[in-house]
Parts: C-alpha cells; structure tokens; sequence
C-alpha cells in the first residue's frame, strides 16, 4: 500500500494497469501480445523523444523543437541513401544532423541565456523549413533506395525499434540515475542558482542536455524512416507535443528538479495502450476521441501525482509523530 | 491514517473506471467479422468538410449495402505516422478490407503486404499507393491531372495571356506537390503566361490563404489569374481580391467545395472549380470493394445510376468522371 | 543629470527598431509595401493572432502560459458561429464570448483549484477543447451569411485589434489589477504576504484569454465569413511567438503589451515581406526561424 504514495511512477502505473484491465474487459481481441507489441512499436520514435525530453524537462527546460530535428534528419537521412551514401554513412550523417541542431539549441540555452521556448521555437520553425529546402521544391518524400532494405526490414519488420527504444531507455534510465550529469541535471532543475553556488557548471550540463536530446531526436530520424519506408519532409509533425503529454503523465515534473524515465516510458506506454483500444473498438472519427482522452488522462494523471504528494506529506508527518 | 488511504484508493479506482468510460462510447461494431462483414476507410485527415463528405458517403453505403463500413483517420494533416498507426490497428483487429488514402504512397507500402499476408483486402481511393499490393484504386481523376484541368481551365479564361500565380495547402502534402506539378507541367503549353513567384502556401489556414494572395496581389500588381490546389485556396483568394477591388480582373480557378464557395461563385470572384463528390466515390469505392468480396470485379465501361460510366485500366485504377463546377451548376451541389 | 541618470531605455527599444529596420528595408525595395492596399492586407492578417496575443502577454506575465488559445477560439466560433448562421446575430456573438470565458474559467480552474501548473493543465484544455470543437462541429463548416462582414472589412479588424492593444495596455500599466498580474508573476508568494489573492487574478487573467479568444473568434469570422474547426491551429504558436518576440519573459513578472505588438508587427511583416520580395516559401519558415532568435538576443543584450 505503501508503494501507492513512495514510489514516483504510481500514478502512470495505476493508469497503464487501469486502461489495460478496462480495455481488456470491454474491448474484445485486446489482449493478444503480439497485437499489442505491434502498437507500441509505433510509439518506438516518441519514446526515444521523451528520454531526451526528460532530461530537458528535469532540468527545468523545454524543447519543442524535437519533431523539426526529427524531419530534418530523416530528410537527411533519405538524400543521402538516395544519393548513393551507405546505410551507415547516411545514418552517421543523420545522427551527426541531430546532434549540431542539439548544440545548436543548446549554445543559445546554456552560452547566450535564451529562453529554452524562445531558442527551440525558432529551431522548431528553421529545421522544418529546411527540411524543405534539402528535400527540393514540391517534393514530399523521399523513397529509400534497395540499398535501405536491411533497415526498412529491421526498423518495420522486427520489433528493433522497441528494443532501441529499450536500450535508450536503460541509457537515460542509468545517466540520471548513476552519472554525476545525472545529479547535476536535477541540481539545475531544482534551483539554478543553488546549483551554481555548489560548483556546478551549470552551462556545460545544459549544453549537455540539448545536445543529447539533438542526438535523439537524429536517431529517431532514422527509425522513422526505416519504419516509413521512406523519408518524409513532415515527419515528426507534432510530436513534440505528444512526447512532452507522455513525459508528464509519466510523472516528470513540469517545473524541473523530478525526473523519471521509467515514468515518461511508462507515459508513451500509455498512450499507445490507449490508441490501440480505442482503435479497436471501431469507432468514427476516433483519433478525436484519442485526443479528447489524452487531455483528460494528462489532467487527471496530474492530479493524481499531487493526491500521491499529498498523502506521503501525510504518512511522513504521521511517522514523524 | 488508514481511513484516508482506504478513501484515496477509492478515489483512484473511480478515475480509472471514469477514464475506461471514455473509450466506450459507439461500441456498435466491436466484433468485427463475425457476424458481418466489416470495411474500414482509412483518409489522410478528418474533421474537415472533405473527409465529412466521404464519412456521408460510407455512411449511406453501409445501410445500402448493409455491411459495417467505418471511416475513419488521424486528426492532424500530413500525419504519416499516425495513418499507419491506425492501419496496424485495424489489422491487428481483423477486418475484412481496409480501404486506404494515403498520405504518402511509399510510407504504406510495407503494411500493406502484411495486411494482404494476414488475408486482409487491401484497397485505395481518393490516392493511390502504386507499386504496392492494393487491388484496386478508385478515383475521380488523378493526381497530376487535376492541376493541369486546373491550369487548362484559367488559361482558357485568361485568354491564353498574363501572369498567373499558384497557391497550395502544405509543402510536405504529396498530392498538393503533385497538383502543383500538374499545374507547372499545363503552364508550359501557354508561352505567353508567365507564372509569378514565390508560391504560395498556405499551411490549410484561411487566414494565410487570404493574406498570402493580397501579398501575391501587391508583389505583382498585374497579375491575371491563380491557381488553387488545396480548399481554403479559392474562398481565401476571392477575399483577398474583392478586398483589392479586382473582381473580374484576377481569374481564380481550383480544387475546392462549392458550398465553400457558392457565394464567389455567384458574384463572379471565383470562376470555377475541379471536382469530384467526394461521398459518392466514397460510395462507389465501398461498393466496389463489396463486390469484389463477393468475387465481382470493377467493370471497365460499366455504367452505375448517379455516379456515370467508370474506367477501369490494367493497373487497377478505376476512374468516376469529376465535375467541373461553374456558377452556372453550383446550385445542384450540396457538399 | 538626474533626469538623464534614471532615463532607462525602454524595453521594447531593440525590437522596435528591429520592426522600423524591417519595414525600411522593404518600403524603400517595394514601392506597394506601404500602399493601403497592403497595409489594410496586413492588418487583417495580423487581427486574429493580435488580440490572443494580448490575452497570453497577460497570462505569460504571472508566470503561465495558455497552449489552449487556438482551440479556445476554434470551440467559441463554431458554438457562437451555429447561432448566427441561424440568423440569431446578437445571441450568437453573446454565446461565442460566452463559450470563451466558459473555457478560460475551465483553464483558470484547474491551475487555481487543481494547483496544476498551467503548461499541463492548457495541454490537457488544447486536446479536449480541440477535439471538442470538431467533435460539436462534425467536421462542417459553419456559413455565417456576412451577417459579421461589419467586424471584417477594410480597416475594420486592424482597428479592434489596436483598440485591444490600448486596453490591454491600459488594464496592464495603470489599473490595480494590472499591477497584481506583474506582482503575482515577479514573486508570488511575497505578492501573497502582501494581500493579493494569485487565486484570483489567476482566475481573472484565463478568464480573460478565454473573452479575448472569443473576440478573435468574432473578427475571424467576420473576415472568412465561414468558420471550420481546424481553421486556426496555426495560432497557437504564433501568439507564442509574438508575446516572447516582444520580450516578456516565459519566466514571468515583466513584459509589455506594447511589445506584443511589435512582436505582432514582426512576424505579420516578416510573412507579407516574404511574397513581396518573392522568397521562396521553403526558406520563409526558416528566416522566420532566425529572426525569433535575432529579437531574442537583442532583447537579451538591452539587458546586459
């Protein structure tokens, strides 16, 4: 019982638990692995987003720029492939894209003390329309040539990207948890200034941040595109806002200072769980419906953290006593 | 102590069921082919006119048919991932045919195949996904052919002479790209037309179609027609030009809904639009595919009541003949 | 000397001059930039974006901020708008304010009774009041017969949109509430130990947003003559952009309605500019890019 008010991820997992038990009650072919392994991988390139978004959040930050980065590197991605670049050259060139839009966002950050929303704002508008300008005028997509196969089988025909996913996951789960990055992350979110003062270089691990977030959002670029089949200049088109809704029901505080990946994982877990029940249960227009949902469960997942808050403030009092 | 946790749980338990509530409403079809045969239309976009108007037409044709046929797609425009999303879905469901528009013809290409290999017909309308296994493609005119009608038209009432510009929806939309190619491709057919730049895009807001041609307007002051590819084109254009005074001088012609433009129409802003019903060739495609469960194959010159006689090339196209849509005819449209 | 030591430059000096500077450029290069043709263009354009930005300035300003403001006016609109189609003129603009305080309320509720912080709980407000809106609508367009042409035409919308600018700035600078806002953003719990109710101004703040959603909603009509749920999903950010081009700070406590509207100024010249000088639409999005942060490091300067 405890476990309900010590442990950070509760209230996301009291949901995922909630929605699978309901969907598995009232939504017939629901509870079949492979099915439900399916729809999640489609959430593959957004969990690799929130373990970035995380730590920008954690560290009292904000990017929006994410789904533009993600574009701009699949985009990249495909001239490369289509001009004859191997697949690992091409993804070297698509990781590398990510990671300097990363530093980019992140010198503004941490060196010339832009406002996060302001620098990955406009970082959001200028890699999407560059995206465009690499792509050529009037193109849309970019089909991967013969040569892509390996990953378009791999990223669409296995469960890889869930592994991925996994494996980044563990990373992001390991460098906040045991890195002193980790540590100082959390310093900052909580209070700049304190962090400061303690001799954090309070720069370099926002700059850090940033560019590991860039560097994610590259590789999920390359998910993308191998999952797509092909690379497409409006990938990645609104996920910012999904991955940030999957970060914060995972229990991610908005204000900086608590992080957890295992909650934002726990949070695209959700969400996926939720497309897919409500996809199956056959209804019109139901990405509406979804959407109307994810709105009531970030609220109401809100508010289930400040009712886990509010009683260990309690159970500490009363044991205190 | 005990009390409150005991009332916090109660509370969380209500939530949840709370929220398990909201995935339950229109649990109408939960048991998809069973007891009846279920067809899911998967479009780019809904809630939009466009896709309304295909919904109607799914709709009418289920109870005609009577079969489920659902219709359905992701919220947000240019949405690929989400559209595949919803296709995979569907698959893991078990449904009997899924008919596909899809965002982008390549993107769909793999789950396609496993759909197929599951023994789920796999079929597209309104846009093709060509060099994948879909069966058939129903449509009302391609793609490239639409700009090029577009650009036929405007040059026809330009007079074969002037500078003419181009407005589109999104820049990543691959069937706005090739409406616009289809646009560039008629252009070269009228020497003494010149195109004016930049193009125009204006993101499927109505705001940036209409400021987008008064800027268009200021940069070229002389121009004498455009070319809308997208819907909010044409009503946006037509404020745009009634607010500069320059009805009757600037030509609009595009790819638009008549109720969207009935009033510019009328007034001569609008000159004309391409176009389709989009709920009867939702209709049509619905009943195609049912027939084709049944093992009847499109017809090539076939003749079907209300819709007129269709196309059917080797490559599986089937083409319903478009509209062209003047002052004149407007009133005979109601979407 | 004293008057010269306590001049301060005005906060909004860079970016003005950014504005003055933009402007220069093209009307020198393009004789029709200042044509009334294209300022009447300009200003109808700007409309729409221009009065919810002066409801985010304010809702920036205590330390908030509102994703839910595009939808807010997409909801009031097609509520308001169903109503004036059927010809009932004077009901339908009542309920289309209506609609948009009911939502800010919705907003001002969560982060002031559910002590949400206000980035979660617009997040949570832009799914449902959007999907709400198409959901209500089903996807139609609703006609409104130019029975609003009146809030539409010629000047007309760059006029309301000035005159809220006016107001805004009067309410922010020289009325008690005015001053609560920039306390309870500064400091909020010293603005509390000195008698303000942040609960309170909070509330009053969204509530605001929401009346100046529905007044966008009203103008936006009035120029499109129909209105669709997905019609203004742009908005959002642009209002964003806008409010922290004119350099309020997300950190809340300072910033200006004055600068929200050079901020308005920037991104409306900057997309008019575009065509008139012919760029080519891929780069637009880019130089938009770029110049967010150019307004940001001059900001950023005038503070050093």
């Amino acid at each position: 019982m405890r476990l309900l008010y010590t442990v950070k991820e509760s209230p996301v997992i009291v949901l995922c638990v909630g929605l699978f038990v309901c969907f598995a009650l009232w939504v017939p072919n629901f509870v079949d692995g492979f099915g439900i392994l399916d729809d999640v991988k489609q959430y593959a390139s957004y969990a690799i987003l929130a373990v970035g978004l995380t730590l920008i959040i954690g560290s009292a930050g904000i990017d929006i720029s994410v789904g533009s980065v993600l574009g701009f590197s699949t985009v990249l991605f495909g001239c490369a492939m289509a001009r004859g670049a191997g697949l690992l050259q091409a993804s070297l060139l698509a990781l590398f894209a990510g990671t300097v839009w990363g530093a980019i966002n992140g010198f503004f950050v941490a060196k010339i003390k832009l406002q996060p929303i302001v620098v990955t704002l406009s970082s959001m508008a200028a890699a999407r329309g560059l995206a465009y300008v690499i792509a050529g005028q009037g193109i849309s997509s970019i089909p991967l040539p013969a040569s892509a196969s390996g990953l378009v089988n791999m990223t669409y025909g296995s469960y890889a990207p869930l592994l991925l996913a996994l494996i980044v996951a563990v990373g992001g789960w390991l460098l906040l948890a045991k890195t002193p990055l980790g540590r100082y992350i959390l310093a900052v979110g909580s209070n700049e200034e304190a962090a400061r003062f303690s001799g954090i270089d309070v720069a370099a691990t926002k700059y850090s941040i940033y560019v590991i977030t860039g560097f994610l959002a590259g590789l999920a670029g390359i998910v993308t595109a191998g999952m797509m089949n092909t690379a497409i200049t409006d990938a990645g088109l609104g996920y910012e806002f999904e991955a940030i809704t999957a970060v914060l029901i995972g229990g991610t505080s908005i204000s900086g200072g608590e992080a957890t990946v295992l909650g934002s994982i726990l949070g695209v877990v959700a969400v996926s769980l939720l497309n897919r029940g409500l996809g199956l249960l056959g209804i019109n227009d139901l990405e509406l419906w979804r959407m109307l949902c994810l709105g009531v469960i970030l609220i109401v997942s809100v508010l289930l953290d400040q009712l886990r808050k509010r009683a260990a403030r309690i159970s500490a009092r009363a044991q205190a006593a | 102590m005990i009390k409150k946790l005991t009332t916090m749980c109660a509370v969380l338990l209500a939530l949840i069921v709370a929220l398990g509530g909201c995935g339950k409403p229109e649990e109408k079809s939960s048991k998809p082919g069973k007891d009846k045969r279920t067809i899911v239309f998967v479009f780019k976009l809904v809630g939009i006119p466009y896709s309304n108007a295909c919904r109607k037409g799914a709709e009418q044709a289920a109870k005609d048919l009577g079969v489920n046929v659902e219709f359905t797609g992701p919220a947000k425009g240019g949405d690929v991932s989400g559209q595949i999303r919803i296709i995979e879905n569907q698959i893991s469901r078990g449904v009997d045919a899924i008919v596909i528009s899809p965002n982008d013809p390549n993107s769909v290409k793999p789950v396609i195949e496993k759909a197929m290999a599951k023994g789920i017909k796999v079929f597209t309308w309104d846009s093709d996904a060509p060099d994948t296994q879909r069966i058939f493609y129903v449509a009302a005119a391609d793609d490239v052919g639409i700009g090029s009608d577009i650009m036929d038209q405007l040059a026809k009432d330009m007079g074969g002479k002037g500078k003419v510009g181009i407005m589109s929806g999104s820049q990543g939309a691959l069937n706005l790209n090739q409406h616009v190619d289809g646009v560039l491709e008629a252009l070269k057919k009228y020497p003494d037309i010149k195109l004016a730049k930049p193009l125009l895009y204006n993101n499927d807001q109505p705001q940036l179609a209409q400021s987008g041609m008064a800027g268009l307007l200021q940069a070229h002051p002389d121009l004498g027609g455009i070319a809308c590819v997208s819907s909010p084109g044409p009503p946006g254009a037509a404020r745009a030009v009634i607010a500069a005074g320059k009805t009757g001088k600037v030509k609009i012609w595009g790819l638009s809904l008549p109720s969207e433009n009935r009033q510019y129409l009328k007034d001569g802003v609008v000159n004309g639009l391409i176009l389709w019903d989009p709920g009867k060739l939702t209709y049509l495609t619905a009943k195609l595919v049912n027939d084709y469960l049944d093992d009847i194959q499109p017809v090539d010159g076939s003749v079907i009541e209300d819709i007129g006689k269709l196309s059917v090339s080797d490559d599986g196209v089937v083409i319903m003949p478009g509209v062209v849509i003047t002052k004149e005819n407007v009133d005979e449209f109601d979407f | 000397m004293e008057v010269i030591r306590k001049y301060k430059m005005p906060r909004e000096l860079p970016i003005l001059l950014f504005l003055i500077a933009m402007c220069a450029v093209l009307a020198t290069t393009k004789s029709t930039f200042l044509s009334s043709d294209n300022l009447r263009a300009m200003g109808t354009d700007a409309a729409g974006i221009g009065i919810l930005a002066v409801g985010m300035t304010a809702v920036i300003i205590t330390g908030g901020i509102d994703l839910s403001v595009a939808a807010m006016l997409a909801l009031s609109a097609l509520v308001g708008g169903g109503l004036i189609s059927g010809g009932q003129t004077a009901a339908g603009c009542g309920a289309t304010l209506a609609t948009g305080v009911a939502c800010g309320a919705f907003n001002g509720g969560l982060i002031t009774l559910g002590r949400m912080p206000p980035i979660i709980a617009t997040l949570g407000a832009l799914y449902i009041i959007q999907s709400t809106a198409t959901l209500y609508s089903g996807g139609q367009v609703v006609y409104i017969d130019n029975r609003l042409s009146l809030l539409g035409g010629g000047f007309v919308p760059l006029v309301v949109t000035l005159m809220v600018f006016v107001a805004g700035h009067v309410v922010m600078r020289f009325t008690r509430l005015g001053r609560h806002v920039y306390a309870i953003g500064g400091n909020e719990e010293s603005a509390r130990l000195a008698g303000i109710s942040p609960a309170r101004i909070k509330m009053a703040v969204y509530m605001g947003a929401g009346l100046l959603a529905g007044l966008a909603a009203l103008v936006t009509m009035g120029i499109n003559n129909t209105f669709q749920a997905n019609d203004v999903s742009d908005y959002m950010l642009g209002a964003i952009a806008a409010v922290v081009i004119g350099g309020t700070s997300i950190m809340g406590g300072e910033g200006s309605v004055p600068g929200t509207m050079i901020g308005v100024g920037i991104s409306t010249v900057l997309r008019n500019g575009a065509i008139l000088v012919g760029l080519d639409a891929r780069w637009t999005q880019a130089v938009i890019g770029a110049a967010i942060v150019i307004a940001a490091i001059a900001d950023r300067l005038r503070r050093r």
